[in-house]
């Protein structure tokens, strides 16, 4: 909890918090009009920030993110989802941030093995199939609206422009020309097997609803999936205060 | 930056400048190639002007110089594409302005580069694959469009050379924002020319700026910056060999967003061989399977991907 609170601790990450809230913003906002969800949901690019951002700046990128979510709402498409919106932003940041630390112990992210990039598809994935029961089994159960095809869309969204955008920006990011410190998490010692349970949970969690929605089901309408849920919050809150 | 890395930021421009048509046909079409130029090049200008502003003091004569001869043959090559568009069937078109995959190498035996087994075969199934693709029909007789469209074709590679060598010696943001600066400036002088009213003649909608806001930011200030970073890393022809996979994301995309390109693309069985072609063209020049029965060249005097 002390780690997700530390960037209102610090003017340095105060400022990364801004540029990355700035930078979603200016990329969210003009993508409004490419809607595919009308309210709910656009073509949206911006969705490579969350990634590189949790990577590069930890907490700070994933609260940056969240408040530029919520930000950029307000061009069209507020109403009482984005809430949820700023929940799965957070969550699209945070938890590739600590999944890289959790799969590569002390080593700052970057692509520069075969292994490294494979393990950024991965975290990306995780992180859209997240985002997505987020927005969308949220939506469900707190909203009673559900829609497959939103899930759909949050988890391409989310997974896609990551992977063809972020990479590309995080390699320059880390390169020599630029070598962007990345925010390390601080070493710990207490609880590391209750962490890793909790993290790994949540992405199984996440894999399981999301073949579950492909079943045909739906949170408010299946037990079985609205128990996976259950355990994939009580997860996420594991991950969050662990 | 590795090679993979490098190889992924190539794809990644690929992507971009291929989507851009999703952004392209949604502008009107009385809007001037050189107005959207100015329009996207100095947005993009802007936006990078705002991102990188405590670089802007790095700035020294050679890297504006440099950077202001990149905005040129860009302009210039603009010219020419649009005359030769003009003229000649858009195929044909197509078809001429992908030979830079030929003409790049060519021109790097200038500079003792002399490419491997690898390339010259990879360039050749590519080329068979363009050709394919594009329904490019043989014994077609030389028109002043296809000349024009070659000019295109010759600075562009010109320009990938000129980048390859100026990003080894100077900064390569530097030079991305300069070259996008000075594409402004230019694109401009030659809009007034054609239009003196330029910006006053433009019938502005929410759906052009947004257009024209998204080609500036990924087509241009995106892409380019990229661009000068991958090509610090990358050879020539790495970049020439990745950008000739555009036929296959535009392919791609089309089946995906139906109706994006127009109602004209349609998916045949020749398209797909010929997008294949080009996919096994582009593994063949960027492996090295006939390379390791040569002897080891001299460093420097290859260009391998």
């Amino acid at each position: 909890m002390r780690e997700i609170l530390h960037p209102f601790r610090q003017k340095e990450t105060l400022l990364q918090m801004g540029v990355c809230a700035l930078v979603f913003i200016g990329m969210a906002v003009p993508f409004k009009v490419m809607v595919l969800i009308e309210g709910l949901t656009e073509v949206r690019p911006v969705n490579a920030v969350p990634v590189v951002a949790g990577l590069l700046f930890g907490p700070a990128g994933a609260w940056g993110c969240a408040a530029g979510n919520l930000i950029a709402d307000l061009f069209g498409t507020f109403s009482k989802g984005s809430v949820l919106g700023f929940i799965g932003n957070f969550l699209a940041a945070y938890l590739p941030y600590k999944l890289w630390h959790f799969l590569k112990k002390g080593e700052a992210p970057n692509a520069k093995s075969h292994v490294n990039i494979v393990i950024y598809v991965l975290i990306s994935a995780a992180g859209a199939m997240a985002t997505a029961v987020i927005i969308a089994c949220g939506l469900d159960v707190f909203l009673g609206v559900w829609s497959r095809q939103l899930f759909t869309i949050v988890c391409l969204n989310d997974f896609l422009f990551p992977l063809f955008l972020g990479l590309p920006v995080l390699i320059v990011l880390t390169c020599d020309d630029n070598k962007v410190s990345a925010f390390m998490p601080p070493a710990r010692a207490d609880a590391p097997v209750l962490r890793g349970v909790a993290l790994a949970l949540s992405v199984t969690m996440a894999l399981g609803i999301t073949v579950m929605v492909y079943w045909g089901l739906s949170m408010s309408g299946s037990l079985l999936m609205f128990a996976c849920g259950a355990v994939f919050l009580l997860s996420l809150a594991g991950v969050i205060l662990l | 930056m590795t090679k993979t890395e490098s190889n992924i930021i190539l794809f990644s421009i690929t992507l971009c400048w291929a989507s851009s048509y999703i952004f392209i046909k949604n502008l009107p079409p009385e809007l001037s190639a050189f107005a959207y130029l100015t329009m996207t090049a100095g947005l993009a200008s802007i936006i990078l002007l705002i991102v990188f502003f405590k670089r802007l003091r790095d700035f020294n004569s050679k890297i504006l110089l440099r950077s202001a001869a990149m905005a040129a043959i860009l302009c210039v090559n603009l010219i020419f594409e649009k005359m030769g568009i003009a003229a000649i069937p858009a195929s044909t078109a197509s078809f001429i302005a992908s030979l830079n995959i030929v003409i790049v190498p060519l021109l790097l035996l200038f500079f003792r580069k002399r490419p491997s087994r690898n390339n010259l075969l990879g360039i050749l199934i590519i080329l068979s694959g363009l050709a394919l693709s594009s329904g490019v029909k043989p014994g077609q007789p030389l028109e002043a469009g296809m000349l024009y469209m070659l000019s295109a074709c010759f600075l562009m590679a010109v320009y990938i050379i000129c980048t390859d060598r100026f990003t080894k010696d100077h900064d390569p943001l530097l030079l991305g924002v300069g070259q996008m600066f000075f594409t402004a400036i230019l694109s401009f002088i030659l809009w007034s020319l054609q239009e003196p009213k330029t910006f006053l003649l433009v019938n502005y909608s929410n759906t052009l700026l947004a257009n024209i806001f998204m080609l500036a930011f990924f087509s241009k200030a995106y892409a380019y910056i990229m661009l000068m970073y991958s090509q610090k890393y990358a050879s020539p022809l790495s970049v020439t060999v990745i950008a000739s996979t555009e036929p296959i994301v535009t392919m791609v995309l089309a089946v995906l967003i139906p109706g994006t390109f127009g109602v004209n693309e349609s998916f045949t069985i020749i398209k797909l061989a010929g997008a294949v072609l080009i996919a096994a063209g582009a593994v063949c020049a960027g492996t090295d399977f006939l390379n390791k029965k040569e002897e080891k060249p001299l460093a420097g005097n290859s260009a391998s991907l």
